[in-house]
């Protein structure tokens, strides 16, 4: 079919009486989706539609619409059990018609407030959900950079130290005192790297026991006149290793042998402990 | 002005309808009710059929008012539509439906009853002077135009049904039924 016999058609067709042929006919070019010829079926729908508007408007008696508004309170609330259809002439001659109106809108208004409550709960708890795993996502990755802050400085210390342990090393002036831990444990020893030029020394032990948080090891220095000077307090790892730096106050020569004890946590001025290690300066 | 140039509001309603909301239903029923019981009465010629027919129109309205198509005309349009197909299959299938032969100019010509929309008079003045502009032009159509326009409308007859009633060839009550639409429609355009 050709546009000009659809458009014939049309005025025929939105008044009803065109033959089954003929309304096929039409149909099926109006779905090729002709925009001329579906424009015009769309003015002409509304030029019949307006016929309507000549008619007398006409009073509908109040049971329809409340017939009509109980049917949706029904229809929307499907948890209210089922009553059997009730025809809606049963609200005819009834005096209550408008109270009858009044509350099943309010039933059907209640219902589908409720639903859409519901509905916007669950959306609600969806995003709630949502923005708790996020907040927890937050926090695993504020904990994992500040965990690599740690690192980063931790590594920066072990470099700065590595760097301070290879100067010292490669010192021309160095001397070594060995200790051991002979007396109380044969596998524990220690030592002493001294930089005659700096006045620098590196103590490091090996193998001592691990010591509870009330204990700490102090290392300490005997001159020749046995008198004995704290020279710091350190404590070892699990595989029994610790470390000390210091810078000597005194001249290494004045001292004749270095010993470590066991003594209370944060040290102490005069030996109270075991000597768990113990070299002698040559 | 014509059905067109109904309130934009109405196609804000349908949708609400379409997401389920009664009390767009409710607006809805209260706006055109009298319309639509207008158009039922005028098809079935039978009040108590014709307000069946309008909660049936309602209530098919809020199962599926997904199915209306915005791009298909006004959703008063549409409501007219539909009422009429209902009205008319209603008619067709009831027994004691009767053919209508009321002239419908001389129905123009009755008052509107003084209660009509009373909770919206705005909208009332605004169908009678749409209804008004109606009411001239068809007026203004030859009789025999008027005629066939309204047996093939409101009396949902065939135009071969049309033809022996109103002893005319199928070809004139064709032309008529056309240019008393085209006629309206030139009408309406001026508006
Ligand atoms: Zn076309």
């Amino acid at each position: 079919m050709i546009c000009q016999q659809a458009s014939e058609l049309i005025p025929l067709y939105v008044v009803g009486g065109l033959s089954d042929n003929e309304a096929r006919q039409l149909q099926s070019h109006l779905a090729t989706g002709c925009p001329g010829c579906n424009a015009m079926l769309t003015e002409f729908t509304t030029v019949g539609a307006s016929l309507a508007l000549m008619l007398p408007q006409a009073q509908p008696n109040p049971d329809v619409h409340a017939s009509l508004m109980a049917r949706i309170a029904r229809h929307t609330d499907n948890t209210e059990p089922r009553k059997p259809e009730q025809s809606w002439r049963w609200y005819a001659m009834s005096g209550l018609a408008a109270a009858i109106v009044l509350a099943a809108t309010l039933m059907a208004v209640s219902a589908y407030w409720y639903r859409m409550i519901k509905q916007k709960n669950q959306q609600l708890a969806a995003m709630q959900e949502r923005f708790d795993a996020v907040k927890s996502n937050l926090n695993s990755l504020t904990a994992n950079y500040r965990s690599a802050v740690q690192t980063a400085a931790l590594l920066q210390l072990q470099l700065k130290q590595s760097e301070m342990t290879r100067k010292m090393f490669m010192a021309k002036q160095l001397q070594v005192v060995a200790l051991s831990g002979k007396p109380v444990d044969k596998h524990a020893v220690g030592r002493i790297f001294y930089n005659a030029k700096t006045h620098m020394w590196q103590f490091c032990a090996m193998g001592l026991k691990p010591l509870p948080p009330t204990k700490t090891y102090e290392l300490w220095f005997i001159t020749k006149d046995h008198a004995k000077k704290a020279a710091g307090t350190f404590n070892v790892n699990a595989s029994g290793d610790g470390m000390l730096t210091a810078a000597v106050g005194q001249n290494m020569d004045q001292i004749s042998a270095v010993a470590v004890t066991d003594e209370p946590a944060g040290g102490v001025a005069v030996p109270t402990g075991s000597i768990q290690l113990i070299g002698t300066v040559q | 002005m014509s059905v067109q140039s109904q309130s934009a509001d109405d196609y804000v309603l349908m949708e609400a309808i379409a997401a389920g909301d009664p009390t767009a239903m409710d607006r809805l029923y209260n706006k055109y009710s009298g319309l639509l019981l207008a158009v039922c009465q005028r098809i079935v010629n039978n009040r108590t059929d014709a307000e069946e027919v309008l909660l049936d129109v309602f209530w098919e309205l809020w199962r599926r008012a997904s199915r209306y198509e915005a791009a298909r005309g006004a959703p008063v349009t549409y409501l007219i539509t539909l009422t009429r197909s209902r009205a008319i299959d209603r008619k067709r299938s009831s027994k004691t439906g009767s053919l209508h032969q009321v002239d419908i100019g001389e129905m123009a010509n009755l008052n509107l009853p003084a209660n009509q929309a009373a909770d919206n008079p705005g909208k009332a003045v605004e169908f009678a002077e749409q209804g008004a502009l109606i009411r001239s032009a068809m007026e203004s159509l030859p009789g025999p135009q008027r005629k066939a326009l309204e047996m093939a409308y409101f009396d949902g007859l065939s135009h071969s049904e049309i033809a022996a009633k109103a002893r005319l060839p199928l070809g004139t009550v064709k032309s008529h039924i056309r240019l008393g639409l085209i006629h309206l429609r030139d009408i309406l355009r001026k508006g």
